[in-house]
């Protein structure tokens, strides 16, 4: 019992880093209809940011958060305005090809740069924890969990309260309608992506902190959770990604009491698959980005 | 010289050439109709003048800009505006937030002067814009035209779908709108609504002007009666 409870919480801990890294992901699918392939690759990208800036300048992960935010971002602006916007228009297979090719790219200069060792962001807190009956939280596991779940919230904020998430559903909904308000869709697109990948960045950071990755199979995996998050969440919809983060989490970390080694790599597409027989739309359906018309 | 002043535009979609030497003015501060048969290019006209899509040839000027080939951004900030076929608002968003996005480009967070040229989109302000009645729909979707506080509205089939009093309703305000300084544009499928409202009409067949002239003597004119208001010659 013991054992199911402390997965339980790891499984919590995770789902909301998972979600961090889903939201991103969900944002771009739901408002250009892009699937990035690339966005595990991003995730790792500000893994490294944040390794580098601890291993040279000794600079705490938490507090390296807003110079990854802030890098991933511009990175995140720059891809989309030079190269996704080649393919926004293009048939969804074409903008899976280039993503994915994207991705590759990425992760063998990655692998160039840094080789394709595990790395971990070590912090003097990682081994600290706190016990509530008899199950065993560390503060920093803890702490990540809370900024991915504020973080979500505040996407949510931005895109229901703010004018610039206002014209970010809207170009989402009808491109041609926001170009002819004056909504600079190219810039729009192009911000949306960056914030993503900001995100992306984030969590990636937080995943370093309280776990490890490397350019070879942390990458896939997160685009795989990040795309079975988004389904189960609903396209472009923020609090369905927070729970399906959760909900993927705790999936995958009680599966992993109950099934060995690789075995748990399939349970993110057993939710994938149950969520689109029993739910299609979602858990908490899509937002309204829909109904995307041309011109 | 004209406000908005088209000559010898050609445009279509890709290879297919849809408007065919097309030229026409708007005078600023008039109503002006552009009428015509489903399928003449109407909505592709606006569409060119607007930004949407490029033009082959010709050339459209704005208060003495040429305006052909810049992209839909710029047009909106020279001062032009265009509802869209099928209003075309953000429908998971509210009325307010529609409205101020009419006013992105410019700024414009201010709805009272729209809000009093519709008051009823006063009291629909928190309203979803999908659960809008059609007339409401359309009368947001003039109001987020004007919001960027345009000298020429294109107006794209006003009485699309709605009820013949609606669409009365709306057209009236259509001088009011004129008047205060925004000279419109209305393409219309009804023709006699149009050219009932309008100083001045241009008759689109197959992607070319074959008619032009006075509102009033269109509107008087046996072969018009005779082609679009299904009355007999007489
Ligand atoms: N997005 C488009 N792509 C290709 N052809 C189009 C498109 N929109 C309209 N057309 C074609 O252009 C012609 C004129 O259409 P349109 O300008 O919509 O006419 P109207 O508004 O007068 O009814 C039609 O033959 C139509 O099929
Ligand atoms: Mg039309």
């Amino acid at each position: 019992m013991t054992q199911f409870a402390q997965a339980a919480a790891y499984g919590v801990v995770q789902g909301g880093l998972l979600a961090l890294v889903a939201v991103g992901f969900s944002l771009v699918w739901g408002i250009m209809n892009v699937i990035n392939l690339s966005h595990g690759a991003f995730a790792v990208t500000g893994a490294y940011v944040a390794w580098l800036l601890n291993q040279h300048f000794g600079l705490d992960p938490f507090l390296a958060i807003p110079i990854v935010a802030v890098a991933m971002f511009g990175f995140g602006y720059v891809i989309q305005r030079g190269l996704i916007n080649l393919v926004v228009n293009a048939p969804i297979f074409l903008t899976l090809l280039l993503t994915f090719g994207l991705s590759l790219v990425i992760l063998n200069i990655l692998q160039l740069l840094f080789t394709a060792d595990d790395r971990t962001i070590d912090t003097s807190y990682a081994s600290q924890s706190f016990v509530i009956g008899t199950v065993n939280v560390p503060y920093g596991r803890l702490a990540a969990f809370f900024l991915a779940v504020i973080i979500t919230f505040a996407l949510a904020a931005l895109m229901t309260r703010t004018r610039l998430g206002h014209a970010i559903g809207a170009t989402g909904m009808d491109r041609g309608a926001a170009r002819l308000m004056g909504i600079r869709a190219r810039h729009i697109y192009a911000v949306t992506f960056g914030i993503a990948a900001a995100l992306a960045g984030v969590a990636g950071t937080m995943i370093a902190t309280v776990g490890s990755f490397n350019p070879t199979t942390t990458p896939g995996q997160l685009t795989l959770d990040a795309f079975v998050i988004s389904v189960l969440g609903g396209l472009g919809n923020m609090y369905g990604a927070l729970a399906g983060g959760l909900v993927l989490g705790i999936a995958e970390s009680i599966g992993g009491l109950l099934l060995t080694g690789t075995w748990v790599n399939a349970i993110a597409m057993a939710v994938l698959i149950a969520t689109l027989i029993i739910r299609p739309s979602g858990l908490i359906g899509k937002a309204q980005y829909g109904g995307r018309v041309e011109v | 010289m004209s406000l908005l002043e088209i000559r010898s535009l050609n445009a279509g979609y890709g290879r297919v050439q849809i408007l065919w030497d097309v030229s026409l003015a708007v005078e600023a501060e008039q109503v002006v109709a552009l009428v015509g048969a489903n399928g003449a290019g109407k909505t592709t006209l606006l569409r060119a003048i607007s930004g949407m899509i490029p033009s082959r040839s010709g050339s459209i000027t704005f208060r003495g800009r040429e305006i052909a080939g810049a992209p839909i951004e710029n047009i909106v900030d020279l001062g032009i505006a265009h509802v869209p076929e099928g209003r075309r608002l953000f429908s998971g968003l509210t009325v307010r937030e529609n409205l101020l996005l009419g006013g992105w480009r410019s700024k414009n967070g201010d709805i009272s002067r729209v809000v009093e040229l519709f008051p009823i989109l006063g009291s629909r302000l928190n309203q979803i814009a999908s659960t809008l009645s059609g007339g409401e729909q359309q009368m947001c979707a003039i109001a987020r035209g004007l919001m960027s506080r345009p000298d020429l509205l294109l107006i794209d089939e006003l009485s699309l779908g709605l009820a013949p009093k609606t669409v009365d309703e709306i057209v009236a305000r259509l001088p009011d709108i004129s008047r205060s300084g925004t000279a419109v544009l209305l393409v219309e499928q009804d023709i006699d609504t149009a050219l009932t409202v309008s100083t001045q009409a241009f008759v689109l067949e197959t992607g070319r002007i074959t008619r032009s002239g006075p509102s009033a003597q269109l509107l008087a004119d046996p072969t018009i009666q005779q082609a679009y208001l299904g009355l007999a010659p007489g």
